[in-house]
């Protein structure tokens, strides 16, 4: 019973769905789990491929309460340091659905807890 | 009047909107779930059928009541502290959805989108099914877990399998992604492990291009994207760098159906994917309820972030 609470609880406002646009949690440690062998691995997970890096890295970033926008280290906000802005040519292969941001999955539903804060 | 933003904290849209809505005079405060409950205080008050009080985060204090329209971005999760149970953790989750979630949620303001209404559109059996109600072409597509009824569907011509939730998922240390996948007799002929969950396969539908459109409020701008790379032309989001990007109007039918078929998901922001076919039928593959659109504003210069900010100054009518 708990495992099948914990599919939505973890959703902030949502009906009981589990299906919700969350984001991922920044700074959420990618989960070490091992492939099932093929015999019972979903075959819908046969074309999975290791997400591409864009090149894109952010030094250093803090969020701004005061000015309600990401700065860098220097304060400058990012957006007008087009560091993280989501152009074109920059765009990450992560999902077209969800594009810019490498850590925005459209509809992520966290079915495990993850590390507190 | 407040617009209250529900965001992470790193997302170059939502500091954009935070610009553009200054720029209107509008008071606007940002609000990331994820703050709950170390960096963000709820007291809220039932006075006269709503919700009144206050949310206090760092720097901000915003008042229940002033809000007059909200923009569901992308908050994170609530992070419980480090000290809890695993039970106890899980009973703090529980009641922050449903107190300050549910708080949130009853607020009677105009939302971009409602989280419920996100959460009913996240199905695309059932866009699909609701696409074709309203009057839009859609796809022949199967869902099973069966192998031979995915064998005797691809039997009948160029078929194409893609999942139906996230296409990414976190694994052995990394994550990992999914695009479309044309099917052929390799994938066909080992089907272990389709019998372990629903998998959809659809008939391939012959492109000229494809359609992004983005729809706010009333407004639809539509985005035609052309591949020009094998990979990009099964799945444009596997070549980004091989897509050239042009505007493109839809025709009347078409627009008439993407609009009916928002209302009736009550989504006041959506992106919708459309194939365009060499005979120029336009067939709806899916609405993506919190679908990004900043790289197609920067692509195309129309204005996006502008009309979505409008829309929220305006608020509820």
């Amino acid at each position: 019973m708990i495992a099948e609470l914990t599919s939505f609880a973890e959703d902030p406002i949502a009906s009981d769905s589990a299906q919700f646009p969350l984001a991922r949690p920044m700074g959420t440690p990618d989960n070490t789990d091992i492939p099932s062998h093929d015999s019972v691995r979903p075959w819908g997970l046969r074309g999975m491929k290791i997400l591409p890096s864009t090149g894109r890295r952010i030094r250093t970033w803090r969020y701004d309460h005061e000015r309600q926008v990401a700065v860098d280290g220097d304060g400058t906000p990012l957006n007008k340091t087009e560091m993280v802005q989501p152009t074109a040519d920059k765009v990450t292969s992560s999902d077209g659905d969800e594009g810019p941001m490498e850590d925005y999955i459209y509809d992520f539903a966290p079915d495990v807890p993850f590390p507190p804060a | 009047m407040t617009v209250l933003i529900l965001a992470r904290d790193l997302d170059a849209d939502a500091d954009n909107m935070i610009t553009a809505l200054h720029e209107r005079g509008m008071a606007v405060y940002r609000v990331n779930t994820a703050w709950f409950p170390a960096r963000l205080r709820l007291s809220a008050s039932l006075r006269g059928g709503r919700w009144s009080g206050q949310l206090c985060i760092p720097a901000h204090t915003v008042e229940l009541e002033e809000i007059h329209a909200v923009w569901y971005r992308s908050p994170e999760a609530y992070r419980m502290p480090a000290e809890l149970s695993p039970v106890e953790r899980h009973h703090c989750l529980r009641e922050a959805k449903y107190g300050l979630g549910g708080v949130l949620a009853s607020l009677p303001v105009l939302w971009v989108n409602h989280p419920s209404r996100l959460a009913d559109a996240a199905y695309k059996p059932v866009q699909l099914v609701r696409a074709h109600e309203y009057g839009l072409s859609v796809p022949e597509t199967v869902i099973t877990n069966e192998p031979e009824s995915v064998r005797f569907f691809a039997a009948a011509g160029r078929t194409i399998t893609k999942l139906l939730g996230a296409n990414t998922i976190s694994e052995e240390g990394c994550r990992k992604l999914s695009w479309t996948r044309m099917l052929g007799p390799d994938n066909l002929d080992d089907l272990r492990g389709f019998d372990v969950t629903s998998h959809l396969v659809q008939r391939w539908v012959p492109k000229s291009f494809e359609v992004r459109v983005v729809v706010i409020d009333d407004h639809l701008t539509a985005v035609k994207i052309k591949a020009g790379s094998p990979d990009s032309s099964i799945d444009w989001r596997s070549d980004y760098a091989a897509l050239t990007y042009e505007l493109i109007e839809p025709p009347g039918h078409v627009a008439h159906g993407i609009r009916a078929l928002m209302r009736s998901f009550g989504l006041m922001y959506g992106a919708l994917d459309f194939i365009v076919s060499p005979d120029g039928e336009w067939v709806f593959l899916e609405v993506n309820a919190g679908g990004q659109y900043g790289w197609l504003e920067a692509a195309t210069g129309v204005p996006l972030t502008g009309y979505l900010a409008d829309v929220l100054t305006k608020g509820k009518q």
